[in-house]
């Protein structure tokens, strides 16, 4: 018997599918020698498209044919959409030559205060550096889900620090070449280097930007985090567990 | 266009609401939410409806993990799938079709957070 499925059924199912959390990544560094997997110190495990197959792997998805070759392009961490690898009309390695912080095209530029009164969750800040102080903008974005960016400037006003706190999948990364899988507070994280693309999701759906690399996105309270700076994954994760 | 404008602003209200109630249900299990083990929450809903998605054939779950677990668009979803974008379209309908039927049958909880 056929049921008729209302549209907010459907969407309401993908809010909830969003939320789904993947199973662990089993340690692949012992047992596959790939060019993009290297092993980092501790419990950071490198990441390469073998994660993502094997994870995938391990949730009977590659069972379907068809869908192999494909499948293994894609990875899901918090609100965040990852694509690993996919090929470029352009080559964004050459593209941009200098690791600066993405100064986001979205529009709802707007004040801290009044970002913290309309989210519908604790706006957490970095309190390391000891000098960053606070963020010189903040945008806030509501559709599906909320998004609040912070940007932090350097001297002479190029973007040093920018935060992204996402509640909905509003963000793909495309291109991406390099995953590397670290902990923040313990919890599963990504390290993202390497010349990428970012899709945010605005007025202008689908707007495109190149982004130089050195990301890292972890989950916290239900909000999906994604710092982008010029420091290195060490110094990234210690800011990520500074936020209060 | 008033209409259709209010409509999409409806819309996105409505899902408002539903992802406010989402969150506060994290909140008050935040374990499931960071990841440890879905217990409850957001997390334990999603873990039900995986749950209902492996019931379905191998098709019905290839389309629905691709547009909604990994939430690609129906055409990234037709070119993992090698199939054109009306297959992908046809393929969700029915899919979901299927996928309501069992969760309508099996998970009550599932279908009160999906049916209210």
């Amino acid at each position: 018997m056929s049921v008729t499925v209302p549209p907010r059924w459907e969407e309401r199912l993908a809010v909830v599918a969003a939320a789904f959390t993947y199973p662990a990544t089993p340690d692949l560094s012992a047992r596959l020698s790939l060019p993009s997997a290297r092993v980092r110190s501790g419990s950071r495990l490198a990441w390469s498209y073998a994660a993502a197959l094997l994870a995938l792997l391990a949730m009977g998805v590659l069972a379907v044919p068809e869908a192999r070759a494909g499948v293994i392009e894609f990875l899901r961490f918090g609100a965040i959409r990852l694509i690993l690898g996919a090929s470029t009309a352009t080559p964004v390695a050459t593209r941009i030559p200098v690791l600066t912080p993405t100064v986001p095209p979205l529009s709802g530029r707007t004040s801290l205060e009044d970002a913290r009164t309309s989210a519908r969750f604790p706006i957490l800040l970095p309190t390391y550096p000891a000098d960053l102080g606070p963020p010189d903008e903040v945008y806030f974005q509501e559709f599906a889900g909320q998004v609040v960016v912070t940007v932090w400037h350097a001297d002479g006003g190029v973007p040093r620090l920018a935060l992204y706190h996402i509640t909905e999948r509003n963000f793909g990364l495309k291109a991406v070449e390099i995953v590397e899988q670290t902990t923040v507070n313990g919890l599963r994280a990504l390290w993202v280097r390497g010349p990428h693309l970012v899709q945010f999701q605005d007025l202008r759906m689908g707007e495109i930007q190149l982004v130089a690399g050195n990301v890292l996105i972890w989950t916290q309270g239900g909000v999906t985090y994604r710092l982008e700076s010029q420091v290195s994954l060490d110094e990234a994760v210690r800011i990520a567990e500074s936020l209060r | 266009m008033r209409i259709t404008a209010n409509h999409a602003r409806n819309q996105r209200r409505s899902l408002g609401r539903f992802w406010a109630r989402l969150q506060r249900m994290a909140r008050q299990d935040p374990d499931a939410v960071q990841g440890s083990r879905p217990s409850g929450g957001t997390a334990g809903l999603a873990e039900t409806l995986w749950q209902a998605v492996r019931r379905l054939g191998s098709e019905d779950q290839e389309v629905i993990y691709l547009r909604y677990f990994l939430g690609l668009s129906e055409a990234e979803a037709a070119e993992v799938m090698h199939v054109p974008v009306g297959t992908v379209k046809s393929r969700l309908h029915r899919g979901l079709d299927r996928m309501r039927q069992v969760v309508a049958r099996d998970y009550p909880s599932l279908r009160e957070a999906l049916d209210e």
